[in-house]
């Protein structure tokens, strides 16, 4: 019987064991910004991070933890999925503790309203581990969908879901490489779109009444931190929607919890500081862009670097992973973002983009034209081929407000942005702009006779 | 919630559970422990749970009908014994009759007054009946006879009649069992046997494999040609008939596999239901290697009787008065096979379908090769056929395939007329070409699955040809460990990854489930 039992459990080894190497195959990634974040979030040495960031997808799309690290030398790991409500958040936090014990836990609230899909649910719990907490995760976000016991299989035994996969099975599939980017997003929309958003947004200050059994979520929530004397610090991002609705019950959380004793962000009261741009700095109502991301993460980095005495690791070997994701993630960024949106300068969102004229072309010689920035002391002119990364082509003065460029390859479309800069303390500071900017085709040659 | 299926997770984890607690308990207790299970197991797995009152009624009749038959044969009292078989048959027939073939006679009737111009005098009943009626009656019945024969003794306990007639593997599809099977094994104790849990699992998984790989993958196929026959003509027709066979084949056997497996890890011994059927050489030997429980229940509790009363006798001699030697030998025989065969097509289900494609068919089937035999033999020694080898079997095999798919296509189709409305279509077009152009991946299996099935078939008959020579996990057993655990491995992993199952596919049932 002893020898039996030895052998079936040995066997019942493998086979798990096999089954969970299966498992990790078929599973999907879904969002895979989320996945490379969460995945990033368990490949970090144990105690290293200065703090977790939990929340939805606007987390990774609003914290780009390379760029922070590379200026502020601030190691904060998103722990963020396409959603994440409320119910969520304590076991994630439970969840990280194991590897990040005495991390700062910052909590983006904009999502702890937002419903979840099935779908959803496995993208979040595809990266992690098996651990308790994974199935807390999976009981509580079930609850809330009030997902009956035997329809959760799916995210218990992912496999019971994922097993017909394996008519889908592919290169990446096999050869899963995580990006090293820190959860920095990726995402080809993030990247090249940028929407106005500005006709829709509308924000107000007044509080609705938070549910009860939000309310009774999050006081576990924090009944927990207190108990655990865990450091917690909420944010609500500068999303742009519409909805006043939504604004009321964000501004009720964040009330509720400043009235426990926990510090709150609300950056929409600082968007002017941030020096987002509704028309230029998001690619829809919910997601920051990358140039709207580059600014949020300026500013809470420069934020938590100033309130919380993280101790600066660059320069640590051990690190080097850090150094590593932000130049890949410089190069990633390169087409998409102007020199000056990553490097150490000051920036100054009070000086408006330019608005730029059409392209006026003769030849090969381009010529953009904008008008005026009140209060800049003069220009930086990028010009951009096709897709490669924008390119520094000049600094005019103020007066001047055209610039003619004859280096356009021929039949080739170039596009141009200015950006106006003004003087600070004999320092340079750089203005908004449009990203999109304005774009003309180089003419070729006529036929000659 | 669903009610829980053979091939369901939730019922791997109620048998494993159940099998801790039986190993756990003292011997003793063992059989009540299996009663408890099969009490869960039918209030989980149960359309109607309110049902259960019918088992409970029939477990009643047949405990006191068994008491009185016993007394009444010990006392010599006859009359007591024989009004005592009666009662016990009338309840448990009465009840079959009644919750599973009222609305057959009421269709029937209504046709018949049809003929009067009496518009449905009788309206249908919608009696829910409870799971595996069709199964445990006719064990019941074959019991009480059995006892009424003197052949078994009588099971004077309730509880103990109780788990006879509800035993949980066998409930919900059989096979049929006698009493005299299981008495020894069912009541008794069993210590753990490390060779009978690991050759009961063994099958369990083999017979998972079967169902949620393969027959639920033809399932696939048969359905989207039949729930379209004319869009899907011509070959597609007998390709069904051919496939649904298959399916049929390893939905049942599989479901036998699977109670035969549940019921051999505790230590229970099933009689088998299936014994490689496609390998038969005549339908009647088919009839001996497919759904044997049933043949072999017919055969002895209906044909037997009837060959054996004096009616018959009576209507020998009388035969061989009138018409000859030879007539009174076959026309009696004919006609005594006929009543187990009718009964085979009704017990299928209360249509004239299931009469004619499961009764009549094969009845005719056997009849007309027993009355040409001699015709057959005479034209095999003139042409010199060599009966004795691999290429005649396999003809002869692939044409009881054919006819048992013809009978079969009547028990998938919905009537009668609409079976014969499907063959019409089947000879309505000439389209070989549906093989060749990738037609056949646009039944509902895509290539991967396709080949999916085509494999998994082929390992279906390699296992069938080996068991023709014996136990297979018994040859797998002499193996050398690694080769086991590969082996058994790659069939819990093929059941798990190429399994039908899970969100977004819909599972059939057992064919023959809940009968």
């Amino acid at each position: 019987m002893n020898k039996f039992a030895l052998k079936m459990l040995l066997f019942l080894m493998v086979l798990g064991l096999v089954l969970s190497m299966i498992c990790k195959l078929m599973e999907v990634h879904g969002s895979i910004t989320g996945h490379y974040c969460i995945n990033g979030f368990y490949r970090e040495k144990g105690g290293s991070l200065d703090a977790v960031y939990i929340g939805g997808s606007v987390v990774f799309t609003s914290w780009i933890a390379p760029i922070a690290w590379n200026k502020y030398g601030i190691m904060v790991h998103p722990y963020a999925n396409s959603a994440q409500p409320i119910e969520a958040v304590l076991p994630i936090i439970k969840e990280t503790r194991k590897t990040q014990p005495n991390a700062l836990y910052i909590v983006c609230i904009n999502g702890v309203y937002d419903s979840i899909s099935g779908n959803q649910i496995h993208w979040l719990i595809a990266p992690m581990p098996l651990s308790t907490e994974r199935f807390q995760i999976i009981d509580a976000l079930c609850d809330v969908k009030q997902i009956s016991l035997s329809n959760r299989l799916e995210y218990y035994f992912p496999l019971y879901r994922f097993h017909y996969r394996w008519k889908e099975l592919g290169y990446r599939d096999f050869h899963y490489a995580y990006d090293g980017l820190k959860g920095a997003s990726t995402t080809s929309a993030f990247l090249k779109d940028s929407r106005n958003v500005s006709p829709k947004f509308r924000f107000i200050e007044q509080k609705s009444i938070i549910p009860p059994s939000i309310q009774k979520t999050l006081e576990e929530l924090l009944d927990y931190s207190d108990a655990e004397g865990l450091q917690v610090l909420f944010v609500t991002l500068p999303q742009a929607r519409s909805n006043k609705d939504y604004w009321a019950k964000l501004n009720a959380i964040s009330n509720f919890v400043k009235m426990r004793g926990y510090m709150h962000i609300n950056m929409l009261e600082n968007m002017d500081e941030i020096g987002l741009d509704l028309a230029t700095d998001y690619f829809d109502g919910n997601h920051p862009n990358i140039h709207g991301a580059l600014k949020v993460t300026q500013f809470f980095g420069e934020y938590l670097s100033s309130n919380y005495r993280f101790k600066d690791k660059r320069g640590n070997p051990s690190y080097s992973d850090w150094d590593s994701a932000y130049k890949k993630y410089s190069k990633i960024i390169a087409p998409y973002t102007l020199d000056i949106e990553t490097n150490y300068e000051e920036r100054d969102y009070t000086l408006v983009a330019p608005e730029l004229n059409n392209v006026s072309v003769e030849g090969t010689t381009l010529t953009v034209s904008w008008a005026a920035t009140s209060g800049a002391n003069g220009y930086r002119i990028y010009r951009k081929e096709n897709n490669s990364a924008w390119k520094k082509i000049a600094d005019i003065r103020a007066e001047t407000l055209q610039y003619s460029d004859k280096q356009c390859s021929k039949g080739k479309t170039c596009t141009y942005t200015v950006v106006p800069w003004r003087t600070v303390n004999n320092i340079k500071v750089w203005g908004n702009f449009n990203v999109t900017g304005v774009k003309a085709k180089a003419l070729l040659d006529a036929p000659s006779g | 919630m669903l009610p829980m299926s053979l091939t369901s997770l939730l019922f791997f984890c109620f048998f494993i559970v159940s099998l801790g607690i039986y190993y756990l308990i003292p011997g003793r207790f063992q059989w009540m422990a299996l009663l408890c299970f099969s009490v869960a197991f039918f209030l989980l797995s149960s359309n109607h749970p309110y049902t259960g009152i019918y088992i409970l009624v029939s477990v009643i009749a047949t405990t006191i009908s068994a008491r009185k038959i016993s007394d009444g044969l010990t006392t010599g009292n006859k009359t007591l014994a024989r009004r005592a078989v009666i009662l016990g048959l009338v309840v448990n027939v009465g009840l079959l009759a009644a919750l599973k073939y009222t609305n057959f006679f009421i269709l029937n009737f209504n046709k018949i007054a049809r003929l009067f111009h009496i518009v449905n005098p009788l309206h249908e009943v919608a009696w829910a009946a409870p799971m595996g009626i069709s199964f445990y009656t006719l064990s019941v019945v074959g019991y009480l006879l059995n006892v009424y024969w003197g052949t078994v003794p009588a099971q004077r306990g309730f509880f103990k009649t109780a788990l006879f007639t509800g035993y949980y593997p066998q409930l919900t599809s059989g096979p049929i069992t006698r009493y005299e099977q299981l008495k020894d094994t069912l009541y008794a104790a069993h210590s753990f046997d490390e060779r009978n849990v690991c050759f009961g699992l063994q099958r369990m998984m083999w017979g998972a494999f079967k169902k949620i790989v393969l027959s639920s993958r033809i399932g696939i196929v048969v359905d989207t040609i039949y729930a379209n026959p004319t869009t899907y003509d011509g070959l597609y027709i007998w390709l069904a008939a051919a496939l649904f066979m298959l399916q049929l084949y390893t939905d049942f056997s599989g479901c036998m596999d699977i109670i035969i497996g549940a019921s051999e890890c505790y230590g229970i011994k099933m009689p088998e239901n299936f014994r490689t059927p496609f390998f038969s050489r005549s339908v009647q030997e088919f009839w001996q290697r497919w759904h044997i429980t049933l043949g072999a229940w017919l055969r002895d509790f209906i044909f037997y009787p009837i060959l054996y009363s004096e009616t018959w006798r009576s209507l020998t001699q009388w035969t061989k008065a009138h018409w000859g030697k030879k007539a009174s030998k076959q026309l009696p025989l004919y006609l005594g096979l006929l009543c187990p065969w009718l009964l085979m097509g009704l017990w299928h289900g209360g249509g004239w379908k299931y009469v004619f494609g499961q009764g009549i068919w094969f009845w005719s089937c056997i009849v007309l090769a027993q009355l040409f035999e001699p015709f057959w033999k005479k034209v095999i020694s003139f042409s010199k056929i060599n009966t004795e080898c691999f290429s005649w079997h396999l003809f002869q095999s692939l044409q009881v395939y054919a006819l048992v798919c013809f009978g079969n296509m009547f028990f998938r189709l919905d009537s009668l007329k609409s079976t014969f409305k499907t063959m019409h279509l089947g000879f309505s077009k000439w389209n070989p070409e549906i093989f060749f152009d990738g037609s056949l991946y646009k039944l509902g299996l895509d290539s991967k699955d396709f080949t999916v099935m085509v494999i998994g078939l082929l390992i279906l008959l390699l296992v069938s040809a080996l068991q023709e020579k014996g136990s297979v996990r018994e040859m797998v057993s002499r193996q050398n460990i690694t080769f086991r655990w590969v082996l058994w491995l790659g069939l819990i992993l093929a059941v798990i990854i190429f399994g039908l199952y899970g969100p977004g596919y819909n599972p059939q049932a057992f064919i023959y489930e809940r009968f």
